[in-house]
C-alpha cells in the first residue's frame, strides 16, 4: 500500500474507496450484510450508528486487517492507509519513541525523508514530548490514543479510518485531529470516523452514514449539502431515542 | 530487495528492543536451564554411574533440558504482538507477515543458541564430561537445532497466543513435533562424543535441515493468518 506522494491525489476522481457486497460473520453472527458504499477523494465521513451496528467491523473490512465472507474492497492502487481502531496497534512494553520510530523509519525508506524530522515532528504535534521514553503501558489512555493517532497518521496516509479517535482526547488533541482531518479533505484524501461524539466532530464531517444491524440505513450523500447532512444525522438521533 | 532487507533489519531491531525492555524470555530461559540442570546433575551424581554410563546418557539429558526449557520458556513468544495488536499496524504501514515471523525466528533461535552453549558448559561441568574438543561442534548441532525450533515455537506460540492456557499449549502442541529433532540431536551429540565429530554419510544433518525447512516453510506461509485470526 505504498509509493503514492500526496501530490498525486490532488484530483478527487483519482482517490476512491469501494466496498461492494460485504459480507461478514462472527460465528452465527452477521456483523455486516450485504453492504455496498463508496468513499471518494475529500470525503470526511461520519460513521453513525448504535454499538453493534458493524461500524468498527466496517472500518477494519476497508483496512484490510479483517477479511470479509463475501465481497471486495477496492482502494485506488498506490494509496497507503491509516488506521487507528480500539488497539493501539502498538508495543505496550516499548516506549512512545521507539514505538513510533518504527513508523519514522518505514516512512523514510519510502520517500527519503528524514526519520528524525518525521519522528520529532510527531511526537511534536500531539504534545508528547515528555513522555518519548515512557512505555505504552505506563502512559494514560489518552496518550496511548495521541500515540496511536501519530502511527496511524505517520506519513500522511492517503486514506484514514479513525474509529472513536475522540473519545480519549483532551481538546487539544480533538482540535489537533480535526485540523489534520480537514487538511487532508483539502488535500483530496478521504477520512472514515466511526463515532458518537458528534459535538466535536459534526462540523468537519462532508458526509453522514448511519449503519444499523450490519447495513446503511442513512446517507447524506457525496455532495456535501448541509441539508442533507443535517437530516441524516436526525436520522440517526431519531433511532437512537 | 534494499527495502526488504531494511524493514527486515528494523524488525529484528524491533525483537531486540521488546526482548531488552522486558528481558522475559532471555530470565525464563536461564533460570529453568539452570534449575533442570542443577537438577539433573545432582540426580546422576547421586546415583554414583560410572562414567562410561555417563557419558552415554549424557547426550539424551542434555536434549531432554533443552528442548523442555525452551519449549517452557518460550510459551508468550508471541504475546507482544497480541497484547496491542502491534502488528496490524506494521503491516498496515507495509511490513509482510514473513518479515514479521522471520525476525522473531531469527531473535529467538539466537537466545536459544546462547542457553545451549550455557547448558552444555554447565552440564559437561556437573557430569565431569570433557567437551573441550567437540564444543565448536556441538555449538554448530545446537545453531541448527535452534534455528528449527525457533521456527515452529513462534507459528506455535501465535496459534495458542490468545488462550489462557498457552503456558501449556505451547510446550504440548511443540514437543511431539521435536520428536525427528531430539533424535538428530541425540545421535550427532553421540557421534561427537564417541568419534569426535559428525561420521560421514550421517542422516542426522539432513533431519535438521529438513525440520528446520519444513517448519520455517509453514511460519513463512501462515503466522500472518495465525496471529490475524
Amino acid at each position: 500500500m505504498a509509493n503514492a506522494a500526496r501530490d498525486e491525489i490532488n484530483d478527487p476522481a483519482i482517490l476512491s474507496v469501494e466496498a461492494r457486497q460485504i459480507l461478514k460473520r462472527f460465528g452465527a453472527q452477521t456483523i455486516i450484510k450485504d453492504l455496498s458504499i463508496s468513499f471518494k477523494g475529500g470525503d470526511v465521513v461520519l460513521l453513525l450508528g448504535a454499538n453493534g451496528a458493524g461500524k468498527s467491523t466496517l472500518l477494519r473490512v476497508l483496512a484490510g486487517l479483517t477479511r470479509p465472507d463475501r465481497g471486495k474492497i477496492s482502494i485506488t492502487n498506490g494509496s497507503r492507509v491509516g488506521f487507528a481502531g480500539h488497539y493501539t496497534a502498538l508495543y505496550s512494553k516499548l516506549s512512545l519513541e521507539q514505538n513510533l520510530a518504527i513508523y519514522a523509519k518505514l516512512v523514510a525508506f519510502r520517500d527519503m525523508s528524514s526519520a528524525q524530522d518525521l519522528l520529532r515532528g510527531a511526537l511534536r504535534e500531539w504534545g508528547l514530548e515528555d513522555l518519548r521514553d515512557r512505555s505504552v503501558s505506563e502512559v494514560s489512555r489518552g496518550a496511548q490514543s495521541k500515540a496511536s493517532l501519530a502511527r496511524a497518521l505517520m506519513g500522511n496516509p492517503e486514506v484514514l479510518l479513525l474509529d472513536e479517535p475522540s473519545s480519549n482526547l483532551d481538546e487539544r488533541a480533538t482540535e489537533t485531529l480535526r485540523s489534520i482531518v480537514a487538511e487532508k479533505s483539502r488535500a483530496n484524501g478521504i477520512t472514515i470516523i466511526a463515532t458518537h461524539d458528534l459535538a466535536r466532530l459534526r462540523d468537519i464531517a462532508t458526509r453522514v452514514v448511519v449503519m444499523e444491524k450490519g447495513g446503511v440505513v442513512a446517507d447524506s450523500g457525496q455532495s456535501g449539502d448541509l441539508g442533507d447532512l443535517n437530516e441524516t444525522i436526525e436520522t440517526y438521533r431519531r433511532s437512537n431515542r | 530487495m534494499l527495502r526488504w532487507l531494511k524493514t527486515f533489519k528494523l524488525m529484528v531491531v524491533k525483537e531486540v528492543s521488546l526482548e531488552l525492555r522486558g528481558k522475559e524470555l532471555v530470565t525464563l530461559l536461564i533460570c529453568t536451564t539452570l534449575v533442570v540442570a542443577a537438577l539433573i546433575g545432582a540426580g546422576v551424581s547421586s546415583a554414583v554411574l560410572d562414567a562410561a554410563t555417563t557419558t552415554k546418557i549424557y547426550p539424551m539429558l542434555v536434549w531432554v533440558v533443552f528442548l523442555i526449557t525452551t519449549t517452557t520458556a518460550s510459551a508468550r513468544a508471541s504475546e507482544a504482538e497480541l497484547e496491542g495488536r502491534g502488528f496490524e499496524g506494521l503491516l498496515l504501514a507495509g511490513v509482510t507477515g514473513p518479515q514479521l515471523y522471520l525476525a522473531k525466528v531469527f531473535v529467538s533461535a539466537a537466545l536459544f543458541w546462547i542457553n545451549w552453549l550455557l547448558l552444555i558448559a554447565i552440564t559437561s561441568a556437573a557430569l565431569d564430561q570433557d567437551l573441550t574438543s567437540v564444543f565448536a561442534k556441538l555449538a554448530a548441532i545446537g545453531l541448527g537445532a535452534s534455528g528449527a525450533l525457533a521456527a515452529l515455537i513462534t507459528l506455535i506460540s501465535g496459534v495458542a497466543g490468545t488462550s489462557r492456557l498457552r503456558g501449556v499449549l505451547v510446550p504440548l502442541l511443540t514437543l511431539p513435533l521435536l520428536f525427528p529433532l531430539f533424535f538428530a540431536g541425540v545421535e550427532l551429540t553421540t557421534e561427537c562424543l564417541l568419534y569426535g565429530g559428525v561420521q560421514p554419510g550421517s542422516i542426522w544433518p539432513g533431519i535438521i535441515l529438513i525440520s528446520t525447512t519444513a517448519f520455517l516453510l509453514v511460519g513463512l506461509n501462515s503466522y500472518e493468518a495465525v496471529v490475524r485470526d
